[in-house]
C-alpha cells in the first residue's frame, strides 16, 4: 500500500478564493520524498492558504493536490497519521499544560516515542507542567514543535515553525531538522527567515501572489543570481558595458564596481583578467537578493 | 502619566466597536415597559381587576417566585412586576460587555498592544464602565419617559427608570471585579452568572418564605425589587444601589493595580507534565474543553430544581389557608390543578434555560474553529465527524443530563415536602422529560448555524430570547399565535396536569435530526479556520 513516492507533494494549477482575494493564483508545487523543502514568500504571499489545503482544511477552488500519494481532502484522517503540522500561529488550550498538549497531540496521530518526547523537551528547554495561557509565544511554538517532532510521522509540514524562538533555541530547531532529514523524513518548511532555509533546505520555493515564482536547488537558485564584483585593473578594459549581463556598472579610472549576472560571470572575468587585475572583491550571490528582487517587483507592479 | 490617560480615546473606540449591537440592546430593553403595558391594560382594564389580580399574583408562589410581588396594583406597579425580570437580564448584557471589553481583550492579546502606546492602566476597565454605564443610564432614561407617556405617577416612573439603570450600573461593578479575578473571559463570566444567580435565588426565597425575607438584602438582586417603584418608592434603596456601583468600580481599580497584565488575582496553578490516559482521543479532548461549564450548569440546575421543588407543597397551603384565594382557585380548577400548573411551568422554565446550555455546548466548536484549536486537532487524524460528534455530544446529551439534574432535584425536594419521595419524582418526571425535544431543536438550530453559516452562530441566542419572550411574555405582549408557534416549547403538552400528546414530540425530535444532520454535512464541506 505504502509506496515509495518519488513526490511528497505535488500541486499542479491550485486556485482558491475568498472572497475578491486571490489567495492562490495557479500554484504549482512540488516536494520530493525525504528533502528538506523551503518555502518561502512575504507575508500574505499564500504560504499558510497551501498550507491549509494541504491539509484539508480547505478546499482548491481548482486544480489538483495529492500528498503522500493522496487526496488532502478525501483521505484526510488516512493521510494525517502520517504526517505532523505544526501552525505558524500557535494557540494552545488555556487549561491544558503544554505535556498535555503534547501527548493529546501526538495520541490524535497515533502515538508519539516517549523517549523522544522527553529529551526534547529538555532540548528545547521546556516546563511541560505550565497552562497553555501562560506560555509566551515562544514556548507555544515549543510546545507544537516538540509535538510535531516527537511523533512518528513521514512528513512534517512547518509553517514558520520560529518565529518566536531566540536564536540559541532557533540552533536546538536546525539541528532537529537536519536529524530528520538523516531520518529519511520529508519537511516543508515556510519561512521568511532566509539564513535559516539556506542553512536547512535542500531545494527552495519562492512564492509570490499565490504563484511559485522560482523553485530549484540552492545552487541552481544562485545560479539566477548576481554576483557583485569590486576591482582594480591594470591596464584598459574595452566595452564591458556592452556584455550581456553585467548591470550598474560603475568605472572610476581603473577601478571597476558591477553587478554580473552568475551565469556570466566567467565571460566577464576573462575580460577583466586580460586587462590584469591587481586586486578584486566579490560577493557571494545570496539567497536574500534573489527574494528581494522577486518582492522588490512586487513593490514596482503595485505602485506602477 | 495618569492611569486613565487614553480613557477618552478608548471610549469613543469601544462604541465605534459595538456600534450596532449596543443601540440594538438599548432599544429593546428600554423599551420593554412600554410595550408590556397595553396587554396589562386588557387583561386587567380597571381598578376592581387590578386590586383582584395583584391579589392572586402575591399568592401564587409560581408568579412570585418568578417575578417577585405586586407591589401596587397600578398599572405601573403591574408593570414594574411583569417586567421584573428585564433588569436582570440588562444585567446580564452590561456585564458581558463589559467582560469582552476588558479580560476577553486581555485574554487574547489586545490590551497589549493597545497598553504599549499611550494608555493609563486603568483606562480600557475605565472606559469599559462608562459605555456600559451610559447605555444603562439611556435605558433607564427611556423607561422612565415611556411611562411617563402612559400617564403613570412621575415619581414611580421615574424610580422604575431608575432601577433599570441600577441594575445595569451596579452589575456592571459586580463584572468590572469579576474581570480582575481569572485570566479567562470565560470563568470571569462563569464567577458573574453565579453572583447573579445565587442573587436571584436569594430573592425568590425572600419573596417566598416571610420567615427569610431579610435574604432579600443580601443581594443587588434584592434590592432593586426593594425600590418598590409607584409603591414606597424608596430612594434610599436607590442610593444604596449608586453607592455599591462606585465602591465596586473603586475595588476593580484597585485590584487592577495590584495584579499584571493578563494576570488575574486568583493565582493559577502548575499542571500535569503527561496527559491522563483519558485524553487520548476527540471526546477526551472535548470532554476536557467541555466538563467545567457542564457541571457548573448541573450544579446550578440542581439549586435552582431544589428550590423550585420545595415550593411547591407550599402553594396548596398557602391556596387553603385563605378562604379567599381558596373559593379564587376553586373557580380556576382547584388547587391540585394549580399545583400542576405550577410544577409544569416551572419544569418549562428549566427546560428554556437548559437549551442555553445546549447553544453554549455547540458554540465550542465555533471557539475551537476561531482560537485555530481545530486547525490543530483536524490536522491529526481526527476526522471532522469525530471532532464535531464528540462536542455535539454535550450539545445532546450534556443538554439533557443539565436538565435531569434540575428536574430530578425539583421532583426530590417536592417529593420530600408531601413525605413521599417516589411520588414527587414520578410526577414531576413528566413535566422535564416533556422539555427534551424542544431542546434539541434550539441544540439543532446551533448546529445548523456552525455548519452553514458559522458567523450567524449568535442567531442561536436570538431564537432562544425569542422563545423566552413567547414563553414568559408572549401573552402579555399579546403576540399572534402563529409567532407564539414559532417556539418549539408552545407545541409542547403541559405535563403534568394534561394529557400525553405523542405528536409534537416526534415533529420536534424529527425536525431536531433534520437540521442537525443538514448543519454537519455544511461542516464537512466548508472551509475551516
Amino acid at each position: 500500500m505504502f509506496t515509495i513516492m518519488e513526490q511528497a507533494i505535488t500541486t499542479e494549477n491550485l486556485t482558491k478564493r475568498f472572497g475578491p482575494t486571490h489567495a492562490l493564483d495557479g500554484l504549482d508545487l512540488a516536494v520530493s520524498t525525504g528533502e528538506v523543502h523551503g518555502f518561502l514568500g512575504p507575508n500574505g504571499a499564500g504560504k499558510s492558504t497551501t498550507i491549509r489545503i494541504l491539509l484539508g482544511l480547505l478546499r482548491a477552488d481548482s486544480g489538483h493536490v495529492s500528498l503522500l500519494g493522496g487526496d488532502p481532502w478525501h483521505d484526510a484522517v488516512s493521510l494525517h497519521r502520517r504526517l505532523a503540522y505544526v501552525p505558524g500561529d500557535v494557540n494552545l488550550w488555556p487549561s491544558l499544560s503544554g505535556g498535555e498538549v503534547i501527548d493529546l497531540l501526538g495520541r490524535l496521530r497515533g502515538g508519539l516515542d516517549p523517549r523522544r518526547r522527553d529529551s526534547l523537551l529538555e532540548r528545547f528547554d521546556l516546563d511541560p507542567r505550565k497552562k497553555g495561557r501562560t506560555y509566551s509565544k515562544g514556548n507555544r511554538q515549543k510546545v507544537a514543535l516538540v509535538a510535531a517532532l516527537a511523533s512518528d510521522v513521514e512528513l512534517l509540514l512547518l509553517d514558520e515553525p520560529t518565529a518566536g524562538l531566540d536564536p540559541l533555541m532557533e540552533a536546538v530547531f536546525r539541528e532537529c531538522i537536519n536529524e530528520e532529514r538523516d531520518r529519511g523524513r520529508t519537511v516543508l518548511l515556510s519561512s521568511h527567515i532566509l539564513s535559516e532555509v539556506e542553512a536547512l533546505c535542500d531545494r527552495v520555493s519562492i512564492i509570490r501572489a499565490g504563484r511559485i515564482v522560482e523553485s530549484g536547488t540552492l545552487a541552481q537558485l544562485r545560479h539566477l543570481t548576481r554576483t557583485s564584483i569590486h576591482c582594480e585593473v591594470s591596464g584598459p578594459v574595452d566595452d564591458l558595458a556592452g556584455l550581456p549581463g553585467v548591470h550598474d556598472l560603475e568605472q572610476e579610472g581603473d577601478r571597476i564596481a558591477c553587478e554580473v549576472d552568475t551565469a556570466q560571470l566567467n565571460e566577464v572575468l576573462t575580460k577583466l583578467v586580460a586587462a590584469g587585475v591587481t586586486s578584486l572583491v566579490s560577493q557571494p550571490p545570496t539567497l536574500e537578493e534573489l527574494f528581494m528582487r522577486h518582492y522588490s517587483d512586487d513593490i514596482t507592479g503595485t505602485t506602477s | 502619566m495618569s492611569t486613565l490617560t487614553g480613557t477618552w480615546t478608548l471610549t469613543r473606540f469601544t462604541l465605534r466597536r459595538d456600534r450596532f449591537l449596543l443601540p440594538l440592546w438599548i432599544i429593546l430593553i428600554g423599551l420593554v415597559p412600554v410595550a408590556l403595558a397595553p396587554g396589562i391594560s386588557e387583561i386587567w382594564p380597571d381598578q376592581a381587576a387590578r386590586d383582584n389580580g395583584a391579589q392572586l399574583v402575591n399568592h401564587t408562589p409560581a408568579f412570585t417566585a418568578l417575578m417577585g410581588k405586586v407591589h401596587d396594583p397600578s398599572l405601573g406597579g403591574l408593570v414594574a412586576w411583569r417586567g421584573s425580570l428585564v433588569p436582570l437580564i440588562l444585567a446580564m448584557i452590561t456585564a458581558v460587555t463589559l467582560i469582552r471589553h476588558t479580560r476577553t481583550d486581555e485574554e487574547v492579546g489586545r490590551r497589549e498592544l493597545l497598553g504599549a502606546n499611550v494608555m493609563g492602566r486603568h483606562a480600557q476597565l475605565a472606559a469599559a464602565v462608562i459605555v456600559t454605564a451610559a447605555a444603562s443610564l439611556v435605558i433607564g432614561g427611556l423607561v422612565a419617559a415611556g411611562m411617563i407617556g402612559e400617564n403613570e405617577a412621575v415619581t414611580g416612573s421615574i424610580l422604575l427608570g431608575a432601577q433599570y439603570a441600577a441594575a445595569g450600573l451596579v452589575f456592571a461593578g459586580v463584572a468590572a471585579v469579576c474581570a480582575q479575578l481569572t485570566t479567562g473571559a470565560g470563568a470571569a463570566r462563569g464567577i458573574f452568572f453565579i453572583v447573579l444567580g445565587a442573587g436571584y435565588l436569594f430573592r425568590m426565597t425572600a419573596d417566598l418564605n416571610s420567615s427569610l425575607s431579610w435574604l432579600r438584602w443580601a443581594t443587588p438582586v434584592g434590592w432593586l425589587e426593594a425600590l418598590e417603584p409607584y409603591a414606597a418608592n424608596r430612594w434610599e434603596v436607590l442610593a444604596l444601589l449608586i453607592g455599591t456601583f462606585v465602591v465596586l468600580v473603586g475595588v476593580a481599580f484597585a485590584l487592577q493595580s495590584r495584579r499584571d497584565i493578563e494576570a488575574g488575582i486568583l493565582p493559577t496553578r502548575l499542571g500535569r507534565s503527561t496527559a491522563p490516559r483519558s485524553l487520548s482521543n476527540s471526546l477526551g479532548l472535548a470532554w476536557r474543553i467541555q466538563r467545567a461549564a457542564l457541571l457548573g450548569w448541573a450544579i446550578g440546575f440542581a439549586l435552582m430544581g431544589a428550590l423550585l421543588g420545595s415550593m411547591v407543597h407550599g402553594i396548596k397551603q398557602t391556596i387553603e389557608s385563605s378562604p379567599v384565594i381558596r373559593d379564587m382557585m376553586t373557580a380556576m380548577g382547584g388547587s391540585d390543578v394549580l399545583t400542576d400548573a405550577f410544577v409544569a411551568s416551572m419544569l418549562g422554565i428549566l427546560g428554556l434555560v437548559a437549551s442555553g446550555y445546549g447553544i453554549q455546548a455547540i458554540g465550542k466548536l465555533r471557539s475551537e474553529e476561531t482560537r485555530l484549536h481545530a486547525e490543530q486537532t483536524l490536522a491529526t487524524s481526527v476526522s471532522r465527524w469525530s471532532w464535531m460528534g464528540s462536542h455535539l455530544l454535550f450539545g445532546m446529551i450534556g443538554s439533557v443530563v443539565v436538565l435531569a439534574a434540575g428536574g430530578v432535584a425539583f421532583g426530590l425536594t417536592y417529593g420530600l415536602a408531601i413525605d413521599d419521595l417516589a411520588a414527587g419524582v414520578r410526577d414531576s418526571a413528566a413535566g422535564w422529560l416533556i422539555q427534551i425535544p424542544a431542546v434539541w431543536v434550539l441544540s439543532g438550530f446551533a448546529m445548523l448555524l456552525f455548519g452553514l453559516i458559522p458567523k450567524l452562530l449568535g442567531l442561536a441566542w436570538v431564537a432562544l430570547a425569542m422563545c423566552l419572550v413567547c414563553g414568559q411574555l408572549g401573552a402579555a405582549l399579546r403576540l399572534p399565535q402563529w409567532a407564539l408557534n414559532l417556539s418549539p416549547f408552545t407545541h409542547l403538552p403541559q405535563l403534568p396536569g394534561n394529557p400525553m400528546t405523542w405528536q409534537p414530540v416526534l415533529w420536534l425530535t424529527g425536525i431536531a435530526a433534520v437540521i442537525t444532520v443538514v448543519g454537519a454535512i455544511g461542516l464537512r464541506r466548508r472551509d475551516l479556520g
